[in-house]
């Protein structure tokens, strides 16, 4: 390892990407992929890092429950992503262990089950992802194992899933190719407009570049205000649990149970508004252990090995925001950066390449949120 | 729910002291012991005997008796606390029974030391044993090695088990004996060190002679240790002190490379730690009275940093009485009147281990020296070489380390490879043990079936 990988240096660049974790990586890639001069700036092991604390769920189905605009653009997100999984694996060796098999959401009762029907019937208007409504029995067949307790399962086959852990790996190991382009240890005190672009003080110094893009989850907020600017995110914290090596049994993801090509299960779901505590609680866990069992009975004698807390970044509508917020400084913010990862690195790092968002991303700016008085909005699954 | 003045996690020289102690305050006090019998590693077996005329001397009665002087506390032998919160809310699994919480006013932590894990070549081939596990399984179920055997490494236990079952009429075919080669200079600086306990001087002492009588080659100064063999262990090779490659067939290998802190419960509290480069380990940074950095949560023992049994058993009596001192049932005069002998005498068996320290460094397998590809987290196999690649590509703190490898992400959450983790780290980054800690560490602190955790009485399930 040489020295300018491992301490920032303050070469000034084109653009600087602040936050090393999924959206800020895949952005910095991206933007490596069009030919620009990136460095990607990361907090290093204490950041929250929501990245780490992944389902790994590459899904559409439900996405713009509240803003439709975003329905179309998750599917296209879903879409791009074997191409741009292929391509990462061929640079970086590094297998994402993608999944695009389909993807489930179960319903526990028969009012549930109409509401989710709604939903995707309502998107399916929007975006054209296709779903189908599966019973137990039906669902039986496609998946042994599975109870029949519950009402029924919405499925949605051009969903699927992948490592989110490898996923950040192999987009660190693409970024930091070019050498001093993955700045580490450097968390962003503050953002100063200087002339010609801004500069980026981090304890160790400060680097001047052309163009700023805020991608650091939560952290954004601070970012984002020392640009003037308040923006209307949250933590929403999820607590996963993950088993001991099973035989590979289940074949489709859904959010409450995932099994990883390694054998291990994932079980989570939970959505709780605590703040900024990535703790665990046994309550929790014990919630997600007796609805992964009340799906798949088999589990009971399945091993925890671990659980985490991790926490998702959520707008009031649960879409992602894209914004120029200041000259050539941008902001991008949203709780899906294993879906839409590779839309950030194609088409979203295109746009920020050519140096403004097009009428195409309007949706998604913080215009949407005028006049809504700071409330933090209702918040659900999306 | 369970609310007792005091939980104790560990049912070894320091728990059961302070449970003693504790309870002759008056408190209530409850203490849980993953093991089935009391007496933590140092005494384990103390409280049966399994077999009479076992070679095992007087610390086998002292045991037992800090087991019956213990038992008028609520002792819950083969129960774990999985999950600690940090109020001190913990959660305990019994065999048989269901998920328990305690709420106690306050924690005491005193889960021990457990061998030092080694990461070398060969090393997790069947008929590599650790020393330490071999001797309990002497001390509690009475099993002996069953073939030839060749201890490998160094420190007072390896020796003292070499002796012990030398009391079976079992006859090592060698000692490997890993230890640096001490000069008069270092004999003399380690004196006044080795002079605050003559008796545990004397103990040692009386091992070398009774190895030296028994005739068991012993080969000093040995090095690159390497343990071959197709689908067992079939030989150790090491390089001797004349600098001779050597080969020792035998069917059974005992691994010690010192003791290091069983401190999982400690860092699922995330308690300050602190490195100690003469242990070459995390010690806990403590009040004098052994109160962590977590208000209300202490600890006491080897689970601190390693300073032997008899400490561990002054450390455990000195952090009850401040604990009863806490909750009301003790005046401070009072515990400063207690406290002060086991207060000095602690002191002297602190100034004791610089001695042991530099007599025993960890020399079996340094983990920053260990080659490519030997396995430093046994749970996901992942091998040095992996690490150092994936510190390359970004990976230089551990958490983050961690998510690149799965390296601390199995069963063991990282007990047998986070410490090697930092040696790598620290080597390959130059960061000092300090800045880089180690990674964050999940409940449950074992594996235990999601069905004991979902059989709880529960709030209305929603998905």
């Amino acid at each position: 390892m040489n020295r300018a990988s491992r301490n920032p240096t303050n070469r000034p660049v084109e653009f600087a990407v602040i936050g090393g974790g999924l959206v800020g990586a895949a952005l910095a890639y991206g933007l490596q992929g069009k030919g620009c001069d990136v460095a990607l700036f990361d907090e290093g092991d204490t950041a929250f890092r929501a990245s780490r604390g992944n389902f790994g769920l590459v899904c559409a189905q439900g996405k713009g429950d509240k803003l439709e605009a975003y329905a179309p653009w998750a599917r296209e997100g879903v879409a791009l992503w074997a191409d741009f999984a292929k391509r990462l694996q061929q640079t970086t060796a590094v297998d994402l262990e993608l999944e695009q098999d389909g993807g489930l959401v179960f319903c526990l009762d028969d009012a549930s089950l109409e509401a989710r029907i709604a939903t995707c019937t309502r998107l399916k208007a929007r975006s054209g992802l296709g779903f189908d409504v599966l019973t137990p029995a039906e669902l039986a067949r496609l998946m042994p194992g599975v109870s029949a307790n519950f009402a029924g399962a919405v499925f949605s086959r051009e969903d699927g899933a992948a490592n989110p852990l490898k996923l950040l790996r192999a987009l660190h190991t693409a970024v930091s190719m070019q050498d001093g382009a993955l700045r580490r240890q450097a968390r962003i005190e503050r953002i100063e407009p200087i002339s010609g672009g801004y500069r980026l003080v981090t304890a160790q110094g400060s680097t001047d570049c052309e163009k700023v893009v805020l991608a650091a989850g939560l952290g954004n907020s601070t970012l984002a205000e020392s640009l003037g600017v308040t923006l209307p995110i949250k933590p929403m914290r999820g607590q996963i649990l993950v088993t001991e090596r099973y035989p590979l049994t289940l074949n489709v993801p859904s959010e409450n149970v995932r099994q990883l090509r390694n054998g291990s299960f994932l079980l989570g779901g939970s959505w709780e508004d605590v703040g900024y505590d990535t703790g665990t609680t046994f309550e929790v866990t014990q919630t997600i252990a007796a609805l992964a069992i009340r799906l798949f009975p088999f589990l009971e004698n399945v091993r925890l090995v671990r659980s985490w807390g991790a926490l998702r970044i959520l707008a009031p509508d649960n879409a992602p925001i894209y914004d120029e917020i200041a000259p050539g400084a941008f902001v991008v913010t949203c709780h899906s950066g294993v879906s839409l990862a590779a839309i950030h690195a194609d088409r979203l790092a295109g746009w920020i390449a050519q140096g403004a968002l097009p009428s195409e991303a309007a949706p998604f700016s913080l215009k949407r949120f005028a006049g809504m008085n700071g409330s933090a909005g209702d918040y659900s699954h999306g | 729910m369970s609310a007792p003045d005091l939980l104790i996690i560990g049912g070894g020289a320091a728990g059961l002291s302070a449970a003693a102690t504790a309870q002759g305050c008056g408190l209530s006090v409850d203490l849980v012991e993953e093991r089935a019998t009391f007496g933590g590693n140092y005494y384990a077996g103390a409280g049966e005997t399994p077999f009479a005329g076992a070679p095992f001397g007087k610390d086998h009665a002292h045991g037992a008796a800090l087991i019956a002087a213990a038992r008028r506390a609520d002792l819950a032998a083969e129960t774990l606390a999985w999950r600690f919160e940090p109020d001190g809310r913990t959660f305990t699994l019994g065999a048989k029974g269901a998920v328990r919480p305690i709420t106690p006013k306050r924690l005491l932590i005193a889960t021990g030391a457990m061998e030092r894990p080694v990461p070398l070549p060969g090393g997790l081939l069947p008929g590599v044993m650790y020393a330490g596990a071999a001797q309990l399984l002497m001390k509690t179920v009475g099993h002996v090695p069953a073939g030839r055997f060749v201890l490998v490494g160094s420190g007072p236990l390896l020796l003292l088990v070499a002796k012990q079952l030398l009391g079976f009429g079992l006859r090592p075919e060698a000692i490997v004996d890993t230890a640096a080669r001490t000069g008069f200079a270092d004999s003399l600086r380690s004196l006044p060190a080795a002079l605050n306990a003559p008796d545990l001087i004397a103990k040692g002492l009386g091992l070398h002679r009774a190895l030296r009588r028994a005739g068991v080659p012993w080969h000093h100064h040995a090095s690159a240790i390497a343990i071959e063999g197709r689908n067992r262990a079939e030989a150790v090779c090491f390089t001797d002190a004349a600098g001779q490659r050597q080969r020792i067939t035998t069917d059974l290998v005992l691994l010690h490379d010192g003791v290091v802190p069983n401190d999982q419960v400690s860092r699922q509290l995330a308690c300050a730690e602190v490195w100690n480069p003469a242990q070459r380990c995390f010690n806990l940074v403590l009040s004098p009275w052994g109160e962590t950095s977590r208000p209300g949560i202490f600890a006491a023992g080897d689970c601190t940093g390693i300073w032997g049994a008899k400490a561990a058993e002054l450390s455990g009596q000195i952090a009850a009485l401040e604990i009863a001192q806490q909750v009301g049932a003790m005046s401070r005069a009072e515990r400063d009147r207690r406290a002060k002998a086991p207060l000095s005498a602690l002191a002297r068996q602190k100034r004791f281990r610089p001695f042991l320290e530099r007599r025993f460094p960890p020399r079996l397998a340094p983990p920053a020296k260990a080659a490519d590809d030997v396995v430093i987290c046994r749970c996901e196999a992942i091998t040095a070489g992996e690490i150092r690649l994936a510190i390359g590509q970004g990976a230089t703190g551990p958490d983050q380390l961690k998510s690149f490898t799965r390296c601390g992400m199995g069963p063991c959450q990282g007990r047998s490879c986070a410490l090697a983790v930092a040696e790598i780290i620290a080597q390959v980054t130059g960061q000092s043990h300090d800045e880089i800690g180690r990674h964050d560490l999940r409940a449950p602190l074992k594996p235990l079936p999601l069905g004991r955790i979902a059989a709880q009485p529960m709030a209305e399930v929603t998905p």
